[in-house]
């Protein structure tokens, strides 16, 4: 898994790509402390083919954060993933943007 | 060997300098002076005959006797003969040096003519012949010409192809000899003979009859010659001193006798006692004047007379042995004679008779002589006409039969020979009739018939020829076909092998012919039902193959509306039975296998028994009951038999072509030995052990041709597909159970399948290996089945940890917002969810999980 941030201000874009599964998730985690100040978070998973419920709890965290300070969307969710985000209730929950 | 360089007329040239060529030119200068040899001689002949002719119609010289003239004659046209013959031989000669037939000819004539001119010559020697000079020039002229001839003719021969193809090809042993020359030559030969044979004879029947003339002749001269002596007188006549009158009355009348007679002398002698002295009484002698010269009649000069009284010794040859036959009186006369006319005296005859006293005692002897030169001319003539008419009989009949045989029998054969030679060796593609045959006609049957033959067998062979070449591109065509329908039989038999965890399968056939009559076929009926067969056709070649793809096509059909065996087979056996016109019939073997349980129904129609081996055992023949063959019997009930295939068993089915192989008419293949080979290989996988077992009866059958097809079909249960591999209860060996479930399963499950799947798969190990053990160190066993059956795949987690059904757990609400989320509860209802069915057990003290998918 690769994971690139790109902040400008309070605005910041994490494009991550491969797998989220329970070895790559916390590092995807530890993206969490770079949130301080943002208030428009993009989560760019178009290069993401899996995920897993270790992923799902980083995205969740990640979403946590952002109600209280800003907006998270998620950008490029694929049909495999979108699949997970249907059973868990997930599609509901986020903002998810072409 | 020299080279010898010809023209179209068959002359040397003379730049080869060649001995041909010096041959050719000695030829032509002796015969030209054979030529002007025998112009001179028919010149000279010409001249004395219109002599002899002129003289014998004028009478110039009524002397001469008639015999003379004749012998004149006949001589002067046999110088006129030998001169045209000379020409004749003079003329061909010339020629001889540039053809063949004319050189044999000549040789043939030469050759008599030496032959006559050597009689010729020996006559001429004995009889001293003033006119042999001509012979004797005629004969080394045809002694030359003989040679040389000879000589043109070898070198002919040597550039005759005909006759070297003969002495190259055909070496029989003995020297081969041209047809004209065997006739010529016979001919020669015979006719000389015939002319000896008719001269000796002609000699001997002349001259006796001759003789037996001249001595009744001189008889009768004798006895009349007797009469006008008187032996009484005798002693008077001698003792008295004169001449007594008597005495001359009886010589005048003797010697008138003597000239009116034409007797050479009449003679009187008493010879004395021994017979060794003879006193003459009367000795009369004929003193014409003759014409000396041409002939040959009278050579002796002027006789003196013997006086009375007059006594010698022996006065003739002969003489004493004829008194003394006389005196012995047994005889009234006797014949001394000399008839041969050798040297220089002529032939002459003389009788002696008796003369009595009154008293009948022999007083003296009376002897007349004769001179019969006649004889020896007539004789002559008679001699020189039968050679000439030989010779010319000769010089004709060859110039005729070498004419006669050369264009109708040697020349008419040369093109039969010739057409025949160019026949055989022209090439297949342009051959054609010789258009020579076709006008060579002879007036020789036996040629016509060989002719026509020969002209029948060319026309016959192009015919054959055109038929085998037509049959044989047909023969190429059908082959062609047979080739493309053993390809489409070869296709039509399935040869894209099952690779299934559960089962191996492998089958071969191997056709004698370019088509086969044996077959193999396996199918899935249905999901849980693999149909095997194996079969063959009564037949062979294309009868066999064309039953084969219905047979083939009808079972695999009724098999799909039926997983039991033997009612395909009946089926199948009344479909085939009533269209079988010609009573063909099929074995079969037809084995339909449940693969969910191993179980194998075969039926088997006549075919050889399957050979089966347990797993971990030996093959072995298993003797189910034969049903008659398919084909055979209608609404003929086939039979099942059931046998329960464990994992690891193996059945091999095959064709009588394998066990019938064989490597002579004595030795086949055969089943003990199939066994040997199968247990030979039976750790191989279906196409290790069928290769093993093909390869095994190929070494025994060895290059014997065989007739049969050879068909095999193995099948080898291996099990439902279950695999189990034992991790590390650890979540850093995810990676490792995800990549096992994935290369045993990849090929079967589709993207989401496979995904779902992943997502499932990490979501259990990850909540074993974080919650089952509290030390580390301890393993979990996933085990992976795929049920090709149901289409479903299973995957089973086993671990020996705390007791913990994670399912009891209820799950979590997935519509809460994201503030009222907890973290925990999500992957197993993640797993519920991608599943079928997931369930939990405690078994042998483990937790046991196992998720299902169908795919």
């Amino acid at each position: 898994m690769d994971i690139k941030i790109d902040r400008d201000g309070s605005k910041m874009v994490i494009t991550v790509s491969g797998r989220i599964d329970t070895l790559t998730a916390p590092e995807l985690d530890a993206k969490k402390s770079e949130l301080d100040g943002v208030n428009d978070l993009i989560l760019d998973i178009t290069e993401v083919d899996y995920i897993s419920s270790a992923g799902l709890r980083a995205l969740l965290t990640f979403e946590q954060i952002m109600e209280d300070q800003g907006e998270l969307k998620l950008k490029g969710v694929c049909s495999n993933v979108m699949d997970i985000f249907e059973i868990t209730g997930f599609a509901e929950m986020f903002t998810i943007i072409d | 060997m020299f080279v010898v360089t010809i023209n179209g007329d068959g002359m040397f040239k003379k730049k080869d300098n060649s001995k041909e060529y010096i041959s050719q030119k000695l030829l032509k200068i002796v015969s030209i002076l054979m030529l002007i040899f025998g112009a001179l001689l028919t010149f000279a002949g010409i001249l004395l005959v219109a002599f002899s002719l002129i003289e014998s119609s004028s009478g110039a010289d009524g002397l001469l006797s008639v015999s003379a003239r004749r012998e004149d004659l006949t001589f002067s046209v046999l110088i006129l003969f030998e001169g045209t013959i000379d020409i004749v031989v003079g003329l061909l000669g010339y020629k001889a040096a540039h053809s063949l037939l004319r050189a044999k000819v000549v040789m043939v004539i030469v050759f008599t003519m030496i032959l006559s001119s050597l009689g010729d010559l020996i006559v001429d020697l004995f009889t001293n012949d003033s006119y042999y000079f001509n012979d004797i020039i005629n004969f080394f002229l045809y002694i030359a010409l003989f040679m040389i001839v000879s000589r043109c003719r070898r070198h002919l021969r040597q550039s005759d192809t005909a006759y070297l193809d003969n002495k190259i090809n055909r070496d029989i042993g003995r020297t081969c000899k041209d047809l004209d020359d065997i006739i010529m030559w016979s001919i020669a030969f015979l006719l000389v003979f015939f002319s000896f044979v008719a001269e000796i004879i002609g000699y001997n029947r002349f001259t006796n009859a001759f003789l037996t003339e001249y001595s009744n002749s001189i008889y009768r001269t004798a006895v009349t010659a007797s009469n006008y002596v008187d032996a009484d007188d005798f002693d008077e006549y001698i003792e008295s001193e004169e001449l007594l009158i008597g005495y001359s009355q009886s010589k005048n009348a003797l010697d008138n006798l003597c000239k009116g007679q034409e007797i050479e002398c009449i003679d009187v002698v008493i010879p004395d006692k021994d017979f060794d002295e003879f006193t003459h009484v009367f000795y009369s002698v004929n003193n014409r004047s003759k014409k000396d010269g041409e002939s040959k009649v009278t050579k002796s000069s002027k006789v003196e007379e013997y006086k009375l009284g007059e006594v010698t010794k022996e006065a003739e040859k002969g003489y004493a042995n004829a008194c003394k036959i006389i005196y012995e009186g047994e005889v009234d006369n006797t014949v001394v004679e000399s008839a041969t006319g050798i040297a220089e005296t002529s032939p002459w005859i003389t009788t002696f008779v008796p003369l009595k006293d009154d008293e009948g005692k022999i007083k003296a002897v009376l002897s007349v002589k004769k001179d019969i030169g006649e004889l020896e001319t007539d004789r002559n003539i008679y001699m020189d006409w039968i050679s000439g008419a030989t010779l010319y009989t000769i010089i004709l009949a060859v110039i005729l039969v070498s004419y006669y045989v050369n264009k109708e029998i040697a020349n008419p054969l040369k093109k039969v020979k010739d057409e025949a030679k160019r026949f055989a060796s022209g090439s297949s593609d342009d051959i054609k009739i010789g258009e020579d045959l076709e006008d060579n006609l002879s007036r020789v049957r036996e040629i016509n018939s060989l002719n026509e033959s020969v002209y029948k067998l060319e026309n016959d062979t192009i015919s054959y020829i055109d038929n085998l070449t037509r049959i044989t591109s047909e023969k190429e065509k059908l082959g062609a076909e047979l080739k493309l329908a053993g390809q489409i039989q070869e296709q039509f038999l399935p040869t894209t092998f099952p690779k299934r965890e559960e089962f191996d399968l492998y089958a071969t056939m191997k056709p004698a012919k370019e088509v086969g009559g044996d077959f193999y076929d396996f199918f899935m009926i249905d999901d849980n039902h693999l149909g095997m067969v194996i079969a063959d056709v009564s037949d062979k070649g294309v009868p066999a193959s064309l039953f084969m793809m219905v047979t083939k096509l009808l079972i695999s059909e009724y098999a799909f509306t039926s997983t039991d065996p033997s009612e395909v087979l009946n089926v199948v056996n009344n479909r085939i039975r009533a269209n079988n016109k010609e009573n063909m019939f099929v074995t079969v073997w037809l084995g339909i296998l449940e693969l969910s349980t191993g179980k194998l129904t075969t039926s088997n129609a006549g075919h050889e028994y399957p050979a089966i081996m347990r797993k971990g055992g030996n093959f072995e023949l298993y003797k189910d009951k034969h049903g008659l063959p398919l084909g055979v019997k209608k609404n003929y009930s086939y039979v099942n038999h059931e046998i329960m295939l464990e994992d690891g068993d193996k059945i091999f089915v095959y064709t009588d072509g394998i066990t019938e192989a064989s490597a002579s008419e004595e030795r086949m293949f055969g089943e003990d030995r199939l066994i040997d080979a199968l247990n030979r290989y039976k750790t191989k996988d279906c196409k290790g052990l069928l290769e093993g077992v093909i390869g095994s009866v190929d070494a025994f059958v060895g290059d014997a041709r065989q007739f049969d097809d050879m068909t095999a079909l193995c099948f080898e249960k291996k099990g439902n597909g279950t695999m189990t591999k034992s991790f590390k209860a650890d979540v850093s060996e995810l990676y490792s159970v995800l990549e096992y479930f994935e290369s045993k399963v990849s090929d079967l499950l589709d993207n989401k399948s496979l995904s779902a799947f992943n997502v499932a798969i990490e979501e259990v190990f990850v909540n074993i290996a974080s919650y089952a053990y509290e030390e580390e160190g301890n393993t979990v066993d996933v085990s992976i089945a795929n049920d090709y059956v149901n289409r479903i795949v299973r995957v089973v987690f086993k671990d020996s940890g705390v007791k913990f059904d994670p399912l009891a757990k209820s799950d979590p609400d997935v519509t809460l917002p994201a503030k009222k989320r907890s973290i925990g509860g999500l992957g197993i209802f993640m797993t519920k969810k991608l599943m079928d069915k997931v369930n939990y057990e405690y078994v042998d003290d483990k937790n046991v999980l196992t998720i299902e998918k169908t795919y």
